[in-house]
């Protein structure tokens, strides 16, 4: 393996060698092992649905293998996460032909989900903070729920996943103006948002009348 | 950069946003802090955004709920069938639509200007066009020429005389009306006064418009019935065109439908 693959280590899976267009060598199971996590976040809230969100992460990742050839080995992460987010444009196109209605109770996500960091409270933080963090959590979720895919997905990867803008443009195959366009858009809906169902949110998103 | 709200003017969503990212440049940033120093609902928008932001960068971004690792390397993509309709890129249906509205184009301009018709019609077509109904004739047009002339030019067409030989398909010319020209209807032609008629003039109007009839249906009659002025072969070709133009279109629609799905 050259230099371009010694960045990953190959300790909890069988290495699986790829070639980029240029000719460096990487592990493909260490590529997935660094970028499943991003991936099945954006494709998570894309698709807002769990089952789905998985099958299209490993599905786009399957595509990645067949057209690794193509890479032109400049930012791999940039180049995953565009398989994955013109997977979910396909997916969410499919069913935007073909609307189908879940008979499962939303949202469907696994029950032993471990808590993340974000929803353990820590020991400086009083009960009452600890429920408006959650509230606002959820609100936020609910407001990016609701946002265009466009618009959902340049905040997901600026405001939640903290890419670029630069590297959401390459994900987004769009111009960088666009990518501002979306985001600043993106955030003045999510405000909007957040303003009217500002009750049970912390004081900064209540209107004031 | 600003929006208007009563008398004050305050910031854009759009403005804030990049300000906040840091994505002005110097010097319009410098102008957006100072109108931030200067408006309290612009600093209070921002506030706003800053806690958003904030709040949304510590959503949970967790671990994937499993491993995606492959166990053993992905089987290759199947190779797809190639379908033999709507198999080709967009570009070639484009262009042979093009071509056939161009063919197209071309056969039936052909036709209404009497091209196709075959060499032996042609002269008839052409003088079926060219002369005026009987009815429209100018007065000198139709007149009869004045008995000298007539003899002059009886003389001249008599074998054995000094003057030009005869002429067997005389140029139409002003006073002389063309011999081919289609009757008028409801006028059946008279064999008498197509023998009266001396070749290359023009008799009487009557006698001219009986005799035209009668060479004209003779030498022409497909032309005369009105029939299959146009060989059957370039109408089969018309229509055969036109088809493959609509086929063309019709399949670039459904192309570009099954591409946008």
């Amino acid at each position: 393996m050259t230099a371009a693959a010694q960045v990953f280590n190959c300790a909890n899976h069988a290495p699986l060698p790829v070639h980029d267009r240029a000719g460096n060598d990487y592990c493909y199971n260490c590529v997935i092992e660094n970028f499943q996590a991003p991936a099945f976040g954006l494709a998570r809230r894309m698709l807002n649905d769990w089952a789905m969100a998985e099958d299209a992460v490993q599905e786009s990742f399957v595509s990645g293998y067949r057209a690794f050839s193509q890479f032109r080995g400049q930012n791999i992460k940039a180049w995953i996460m565009r398989i994955v987010a013109n997977h979910c444009r396909d997916i969410l196109r499919s069913r935007r032909a073909r609307p189908t209605v879940s008979l499962d109770p939303l949202p469907s996500g696994p029950d032993d989900v471990t808590p993340s960091a974000a929803e353990i409270p820590s020991a400086q933080e009083s009960p009452e903070d600890h429920a408006e963090r959650q509230e606002l959590r959820r609100a936020i979720e609910a407001g990016l729920a609701a946002l265009p895919a466009e618009q959902k997905m340049a905040l997901v990867l600026v405001d939640v996943q903290g890419f670029s803008y630069d590297e959401v443009a390459l994900i987004m195959d769009c111009s960088l103006g666009t990518v501002k366009s979306r985001v600043s858009r993106g955030r003045g809906s999510m405000r909007d948002y957040l303003r009217a169902t500002g009750e049970l949110l912390p004081s900064q998103f209540r209107q004031d009348k | 950069m600003f929006r208007f709200i009563g008398q004050h003017r305050h910031l854009r969503i759009g403005v804030l946003s990049q300000y906040q990212d840091e994505l002005l440049p110097p010097g319009r940033r410098q102008a957006v802090a100072a109108a931030l120093e200067r408006c309290q609902v612009c600093r209070q928008e921002l506030d706003q955004l800053a806690a958003m932001l904030s709040a949304m960068r510590r959503l949970p971004n967790g671990p994937a709920p499993r491993s995606f690792v492959f166990a053993a390397p992905p089987a290759p993509a199947p190779v797809a069938r190639a379908s033999l309709f709507l198999g080709a890129p967009r570009w070639v249906y484009a262009g042979a639509v093009s071509v056939a509205a161009v063919l197209l184009a071309a056969v039936v301009s052909a036709d209404l200007t009497g091209s196709l018709v075959p060499q032996d019609h042609a002269p008839a077509m052409r003088s079926f066009q060219a002369a005026p109904a009987p009815g429209e004739l100018a007065p000198q047009e139709t007149a009869v020429p004045d008995a000298g002339q007539t003899q002059g030019l009886m003389k001249s067409a008599e074998p054995g005389s000094n003057g030009p030989e005869p002429v067997e398909s005389p140029q139409p010319e002003p006073g002389i009306a063309v011999p081919l020209a289609p009757p008028a209807q409801g006028t059946p032609p008279s064999s008498e006064a197509l023998e009266t008629a001396p070749p290359g003039l023009t008799p009487a109007p009557a006698q001219e418009t009986a005799m035209n009839a009668a060479a004209w249906a003779d030498e022409y009659p497909s032309v005369a019935e009105g029939q299959a002025t146009t060989p059957l072969m370039w109408r089969v070709l018309e229509g055969l065109l036109a088809l493959a133009a609509l086929a063309g279109l019709t399949a670039l629609a459904f192309k570009m439908r099954r591409e946008r799905r």
